[in-house]
């Protein structure tokens, strides 16, 4: 069972806003020297967002979480899963903090991404959340929270 | 059991570290910081009772300004006040001084904000309030005294994360963190709710030795967000929204035991991760 949390609220965590149309991250979280991140598919995500300007983000807009290592390839993110808002927007942080109805806010990673079901991020490595949506975030609008394991490397 | 039992003989018991039990420091928002910490008594052990659920609502405080001539007058809250479910909520009008918002103003003119607003003080609620999911984000007064009033609310905090750490007293000043939430994730818990599973409760990992903390040492906690503040030095803080209920398992030292032996024992195993 993983003892911390990847979250907004996080020191390492860099808020930011979308491009509209364009899948980009809204959040990016640089592993800390010296530890190693190991992230399980399984469970269930807590997400919180509005639309710039207040309300929803629209249904069509998916999230994902991404990865990205050194030197990669115009600095594209490796995507590892993905999901609808909807959900999110149906559930208030409250409710979503309670386990059940959970099974379309669990977290399940593409295989082909990542092999396994778990993911091991070292200190060069970064972790995003990406959004892609016809419309932009309210950064301060912004929560997340996943489990996480972090180890000394 | 005899009258006169020893004390080392004495078993452990739960003992439940709350508010008072707490000195409390100011923050400033950017660094992580401790803003309260309790002190293990010199003759006491305390462990970490895997599975008890914690309580942890710190508190945050902004100051409005309410002129003298405004009826109704929605003023924003920043940061939003989450509705908790174990506080009265102002948004029933229930303006009592441990509601999830609490404000005060200085009504007699003496230069302390001392007067919790009502619906029927000087400054008071209009009654109607404005909400965002789980977040009320303004709230109405009206201004009936002769001058404007600056007036102090207090909400609990919804930005950041507060750690519950133990550390080690003296000069090798070492920390060890017992477990980390969100400020939401703290806020919305509920302890007392058979229905929901929004406990949280004292981490497994902390069983064994990392969930102990021999006597002296203390128990603090340690808030972090970029941009908000929270304020449990604040006069009225402890009296409006602050819950702090961490229960602990608390022995005497016993005769065969050297607190100091067991001091250096915990604070090498404190070194790892």
């Amino acid at each position: 069972m993983p003892d911390e949390t990847l979250s907004t609220s996080m020191g390492e965590a860099t808020i930011e806003t979308n491009v509209a149309e364009n899948p980009t991250p809204v959040a990016v979280w640089d592993v800390p020297d010296g530890t190693v991140w190991e992230l399980v598919e399984g469970y269930p995500a807590i997400l919180d967002v509005d639309a710039d300007g207040g309300g929803n983000m629209p249904r069509s807009t998916r999230l994902g979480l991404a990865y990205r290592e050194p030197n990669d390839p115009l600095d594209a993110w490796t995507v590892l899963n993905d999901f609808s808002i909807a959900p999110f927007n149906t559930l208030s942080l409250k409710d979503q903090q309670s386990g059940d109805n959970a099974q379309r806010r669990r977290v399940e990673f593409d295989p082909e991404a990542v092999p396994g079901g778990s993911l091991s991020l070292n200190d060069t490595d970064q972790l995003a959340l990406v959004v892609n949506s016809g419309t932009q975030i309210d950064p301060a609008s912004l929560f997340w929270n996943y489990p996480l394991t972090v180890r000394q490397e | 059991m005899s009258q006169n039992q020893n004390a080392d003989e004495r078993p452990s018991r739960p003992v439940t570290v709350s508010e008072s039990k707490f000195d409390f420091h100011d923050y400033s928002p950017g660094a992580e910081a401790v803003v309260a910490e309790a002190q293990v008594p010199k003759s006491q052990v305390w462990q970490v009772p895997v599975g008890r659920p914690l309580v942890v609502a710190l508190v945050a405080k902004q100051t409005v300004t309410v002129a003298s001539g405004d009826s109704g007058v929605s003023k924003t809250l920043d940061p939003e006040a989450p509705v908790v479910d174990f506080m009265p909520n102002v948004g029933d009008g229930e303006y009592t001084s441990d509601a999830n918002v609490v404000a005060y103003y200085d009504q007699s003119g003496n230069g302390s904000k001392d007067t919790l607003v009502t619906d029927s003080t000087g400054v008071s609620y209009s009654g109607n309030v404005s909400t965002d999911g789980d977040f009320l984000t303004a709230v109405e007064f009206s201004g009936n005294g002769s001058a404007d009033k600056d007036v102090d609310i207090y909400t609990v905090v919804r930005h950041g994360y507060t750690r519950i750490q133990k550390r080690a007293s003296g000069k090798k000043n070492v920390s060890q963190e017992l477990q980390t939430e969100d400020s939401i994730t703290w806020a919305f818990s509920n302890p007392d709710d058979p229905e929901s599973d929004r406990q949280i409760t004292w981490d497994a990992r902390n069983s064994g030795m990392r969930g102990v903390i021999p006597p002296k040492f203390y128990l603090d906690l340690v808030f972090y967000d970029t941009n908000y503040a929270v304020a449990l030095d604040a006069a009225d803080s402890a009296d409006a929204q602050l819950e702090i209920s961490i229960p602990v398992s608390q022995r005497p030292v016993r005769e065969d035991e050297n607190p100091t032996t067991l001091r250096r024992k915990v604070r090498n195993n404190m070194a790892g991760p």
